[in-house]
């Protein structure tokens, strides 16, 4: 899979990380059960630092899309899905628009819990 | 080494089927016209002197029919086995070795089993036969002989054609934007074998010692490194490592690739095989055919990896060899 980082984007770089993860599961090019390269070797690979990886990786195990674990990196969970992968991404293009109008975090979160609470 | 060959195209299935068999035939004729010749003529001692120590006395006996028959039999195996080989549509761009091999092996079993015969014919006296050292090298000869012969009427090699994506693409990568491209590729194959070489290793440390047992795990933990390995393609140029180490065992700088295309490969006709594999016009790691990054490198070797999505780090390469040389104009 492709990795591409814009230092000179707004986007923070471990979510452009998550984000070229995600966009990968989502389009079929990595499948349940691949592994992602180890932090250390991502980092060195971009020029970036390893923290700045982990961070992306972090995201993507809140996300559901990856298993991190000690000794076996990163992995695929079985549950990430080309369709699970786009809800991630559509969760980043909420939050890009919701900054654009100039909402706060917690008015963002505030917009999803509305949302929500109905059921 | 450039031979002239007598076909401008390589033989048709049947034509390789007969020319796998032929030297074969020709070797239980001679080996049964031989022995019987001297069998009726009464000259030949039973048993025979049928092995021979280094000074060139004998020092192993066989009845004459069961040598001759013997021999035979493995003539006729051998034949069958290089007839079918010669079929197999997997092997074809090895036909012409398939066929060499054969011829060798022919002249190698049929060349001894006449000088053997002769020697017993000549002495009158199996423990009287001798056969001088020359006379083996004389077989070897032979068979490199018979070989070349094989090699020559297997016709030419075919060269496979490099198909599929041709040409050198770009990613559309903005100034100051990283990028780094990473795969595994691996061969469920070469992962068997490597754990039955291991098995077999630590079955023979037991029962054979510790030495040839130790020998055999570490060529089976080495196959099995190979079996799944992590190809990676960035600013610093491509590097293969290892799926479960972090270790990469082959780095190709970026500065000694010229250009990367995405090509088909075909690991039997362009390496003779799977695996890390060195040839004269190039080298790289040959795990099964299909796609794979083909590296043009200054001195103009190849380096070739196949591996899924290798139309991506060939763009990749190009683009980052661009940024790395602006001044190339191309």
């Amino acid at each position: 899979m492709l990795f591409r980082v814009d230092p000179r984007s707004t986007v923070p770089l471990g979510d452009q990380i998550a984000a070229a993860v995600r966009g990968a599961i989502a389009d079929g090019s990595v499948r349940a059960g691949e592994r992602l390269p180890a932090g250390r070797e991502l980092a060195a690979s971009l020029g970036v630092n390893v923290h700045t990886v982990l961070r992306g990786y972090q995201r993507l195990k809140e996300e559901g899309l990856i298993e991190l674990r000690r000794g076996r990196g990163a992995v695929v969970t079985g549950v990430a899905s080309p369709a699970r992968a786009r809800l991630g991404e559509a969760a980043d293009r909420l939050i890009a628009e919701a900054r654009r109008l100039g909402l706060s975090d917690d008015e963002i979160v505030g917009v999803v819990r509305q949302g929500l609470a109905p059921r | 080494m450039k031979p002239a060959t007598p076909f401008t195209r390589p033989p048709t299935d049947t034509l390789r089927v007969a020319i796998a068999a032929f030297p074969f035939l020709v070797a239980v004729a001679v080996a049964v016209v031989v022995g019987v010749h001297h069998k009726t003529a009464d000259r030949l001692p039973d048993p025979l002197a049928t092995h021979f120590g280094a000074d060139g006395t004998a020092d192993g006996f066989t009845s004459a029919r069961g040598f001759v028959t013997g021999v035979v039999l493995v003539l006729l195996a051998l034949g069958a086995g290089g007839a079918v080989l010669a079929r197999v549509r997997r092997l074809a761009p090895a036909a012409p070795w398939v066929l060499a091999t054969g011829w060798f092996l022919a002249a190698t079993l049929a060349v001894p089993t006449c000088l053997t015969l002769l020697a017993n014919a000549g002495a009158g006296q199996a423990h009287a036969a001798r056969m001088p050292l020359w006379q083996v090298l004389v077989a070897i000869a032979a068979g490199l002989l018979a070989g070349a012969v094989g090699l020559w009427l297997g016709g030419p090699r075919p060269r496979p054609e490099p198909t599929g994506p041709q040409g050198a693409p770009r990613l559309a990568l903005a100034a100051g934007e990283r990028a780094g491209w990473t795969r595994t590729t691996g061969s469920p194959l070469l992962a068997a074998v490597g754990l039955v070489t291991c098995c077999a290793g630590l079955y023979l440390a037991f029962v054979a010692g510790p030495f040839a047992g130790v020998a055999l795990c570490a060529a089976g933990a080495l196959t099995g490194v190979l079996a799944s390995v992590r190809v990676t393609v960035d600013r610093r140029g491509l590097a293969l490592a290892p799926a479960l180490l972090p270790y990469a065992f082959r780095r190709i700088p970026l500065d000694r690739v010229t250009e990367a295309t995405c090509r088909n490969i075909d690991p039997f006709a362009e390496f003779g095989g799977w695996g890390y594999r060195v040839r004269a016009h190039g080298s790289g790691l040959v795990l099964r055919s299909g796609e794979g990054i083909a590296l043009r490198l200054r001195g103009g070797r190849e380096f070739v990896v196949t591996v899924d999505d290798a139309a991506t780090a060939a763009a990749l390469l190009n683009t980052l060899l661009d940024r790395a040389r602006p001044d190339r104009g191309d």
